[in-house]
C-alpha cells in the first residue's frame, strides 16, 4: 500500500481548512420522507412475495369458513323436521301420568279396562304425536333414542308408578268380577312389592 | 451541560479514582459497543428500523454534501439523496457484506451521480474520461492570488476552488475529504483504479494549494 499522507494527495492545511466549511444537513421533511419509508419498508415484511405467499392465509381462512358451513348444513338437513323442534323429555313424560291419574280418581273403566299392559302401551299419548305415527312403533328414531338417553331414570318411576296402578285395577276387576281370593292373593303380591303405597279405602273395605 | 475531561478528573482526585474510572469506562461503554455499519444493515434487513435510522444519521450529512457540492444545485442534490437512501431501503432483503457499507452507499450515490450529468448533458463530463497525466497537473492553471489570512476567507476561497474543480477531481477530493475514505474504497466506490484515484487527487490537490497561495 502506497502512502496515503503523501503530500501530492494529501495537505493537512486544505483538510483543516475544509473541515472549516460549513456542514449543510438535509432538511427535515426529507429526512422524516426517508426514515418513514425505512419503517415502511420493514413494516410491509418481504417485498415481492410470491402469489401464494401473499394468498396463503386468506384462502385457508375461506377454505375453513366453507368447510364449517357445509358440514353445518349437512348436520342440519340430515336432522328429521321433529328432531330439530323436539320437546324436551319432561313434557313427554309428564303427560303420560297424568291421564291416568285422572281415570284413577273419576274411576272411569272403561277406558282403564282398554289401558296396555305395558309401559310402551301404556303411552297413549305419544301415539297421538303425528311424528311417531308417521315412523311407527318398531322404528327407533334419534328423538327416541335421545328421550332415552337423557332421562331414563324418569321414565323408570313413571313406568313403575304406573305398573302399580295397573295391578290395583287389575284387583278392582277381580273384585267386581267376584273373584275375591284371587283379588286379595294378588293385593298381598301388590303389598309385597308397594308397601308404601296408599290404597283407596274405598277398596280397602272391599278386600277386608 | 458542559463536559468535563475525566482524565483530569482522574488525577485531580486521588481517593475518587476507582468510582471514577468505573464512571469514565461506563461512559466509554456505548462507543466501544457501537455497531459497525453492517451489523445495523443486517439488523435493518432482519426488520429492526431503529439499525437503519442510526446508519442514516451517522450518513445522511457526508452524502449530502457529497451530493450538494457535486453537483451544485441543493435542488437536485435532495432530490439524488432521497433517491440514494430509498436504493439501500429497497436493497435491504438482498443486502449481504460484500464490501464495506460506506464503500457501497457512496458507490450508488456515484451511479446516481453519473445519471444526473447524463440527463443534464447526455454525456458524462470530460473530467471522468481523461484523467490528467503528472504534466497535466504540472501545467493545470494556477492562480496566485494574495495571500489569505483570515480563516473564513480561507473557507471561503476554498469552496470557490472546489467548484471550480473538474467532476472527476471534485468527487475524489470530496470522498477523500468529506467521506474519509481511503484511495481503494475511492477507486472501489468509483468504479476506476487507485491509480486513477491518486491523479485526480494529486490534481485536485494541486489546484486547490495554488488557489490558496499555499504552493
Amino acid at each position: 500500500m502506497t502512502n496515503e499522507t503523501d503530500k501530492s494527495v494529501h495537505d493537512p492545511r486544505i483538510s483543516q481548512t475544509y473541515q472549516g466549511l460549513d456542514k449543510p444537513t438535509p432538511p427535515a421533511g426529507l429526512d422524516d420522507r426517508i426514515l418513514a419509508a425505512a419503517r415502511r419498508e420493514v413494516g410491509a415484511g418481504p417485498r415481492k412475495a410470491s402469489f401464494s405467499r401473499r394468498w396463503a392465509v386468506p384462502i385457508s381462512a375461506a377454505a375453513v369458513l366453507v368447510l364449517s358451513v357445509s358440514l353445518i348444513t349437512l348436520q342440519y338437513s340430515r336432522q328429521s323436521p321433529d328432531e330439530r323442534t323436539a320437546p324436551q323429555p319432561a313434557t313427554v313424560i309428564a303427560p303420560q301420568s297424568v291421564p291416568l291419574s285422572k281415570e284413577q280418581q273419576t274411576g272411569d273403566r272403561a277406558k282403564t279396562e282398554e289401558a296396555p299392559q305395558t309401559y310402551r302401551e301404556l303411552a297413549p299419548d305419544r301415539a297421538s304425536q303425528p311424528a311417531d305415527n308417521m315412523l311407527g312403533e318398531e322404528e327407533v328414531t334419534p328423538a327416541v333414542q335421545k328421550e332415552k338417553r337423557i332421562a331414563p331414570v324418569q321414565r323408570q318411576d313413571a313406568a313403575e308408578r304406573l305398573s302399580a296402578n295397573q295391578q290395583i285395577e287389575q284387583i278392582k276387576q277381580l273384585l267386581s268380577e267376584g273373584k275375591k281370593k284371587e283379588a286379595i292373593a294378588a293385593f298381598e303380591s301388590f303389598r309385597q312389592r308397594y308397601p308404601d303405597y296408599k290404597l283407596d279405602p274405598e277398596l280397602k273395605k272391599r278386600l277386608d | 451541560m458542559a463536559f468535563v475531561d475525566m482524565d483530569v478528573v482522574i488525577k485531580a482526585v486521588p481517593g475518587g479514582l476507582p468510582f471514577f474510572r468505573s464512571w469514565h469506562a461506563v461512559r466509554c461503554l456505548p462507543m466501544a459497543l457501537e455497531d459497525s455499519d453492517e451489523t445495523l444493515m443486517l439488523a435493518y434487513k432482519k426488520g429492526d428500523a431503529t439499525a437503519f435510522e442510526t446508519l442514516y444519521r451517522r450518513y445522511k450529512g457526508p452524502v449530502y454534501r457529497y451530493l450538494l457540492r457535486q453537483c451544485r444545485n441543493p435542488a437536485s442534490a435532495e432530490e439524488l439523496f432521497q433517491d440514494i437512501w430509498l436504493r439501500i431501503v429497497n436493497a435491504r432483503q438482498g443486502y449481504t457484506v460484500k464490501a464495506s457499507f460506506r464503500t457501497w452507499l457512496y458507490q450508488i450515490a456515484h451511479h446516481r451521480m453519473i445519471d444526473h450529468y447524463r440527463r443534464q448533458n447526455t454525456t458524462l463530463p470530460e473530467s471522468y474520461l481523461d484523467d490528467p497525466g503528472p504534466e497535466d497537473v504540472a501545467a493545470a492553471d494556477t492562480q496566485n492570488p494574495a495571500r489569505i489570512v483570515d480563516g473564513q476567507q480561507q473557507a471561503a476561497q476554498l469552496s470557490v476552488l472546489i467548484d471550480a474543480l473538474p467532476e472527476a477531481q471534485r468527487e475524489a477530493f470530496l470522498l477523500k475529504e468529506e467521506a474519509g475514505m481511503t484511495l481503494q474504497e475511492i477507486a472501489t466506490a468509483t468504479d476506476t483504479s487507485r491509480e486513477t484515484v491518486k491523479s485526480r487527487l494529486r490534481y485536485a490537490i494541486r489546484r486547490l494549494r495554488d488557489g490558496m497561495g499555499m504552493s
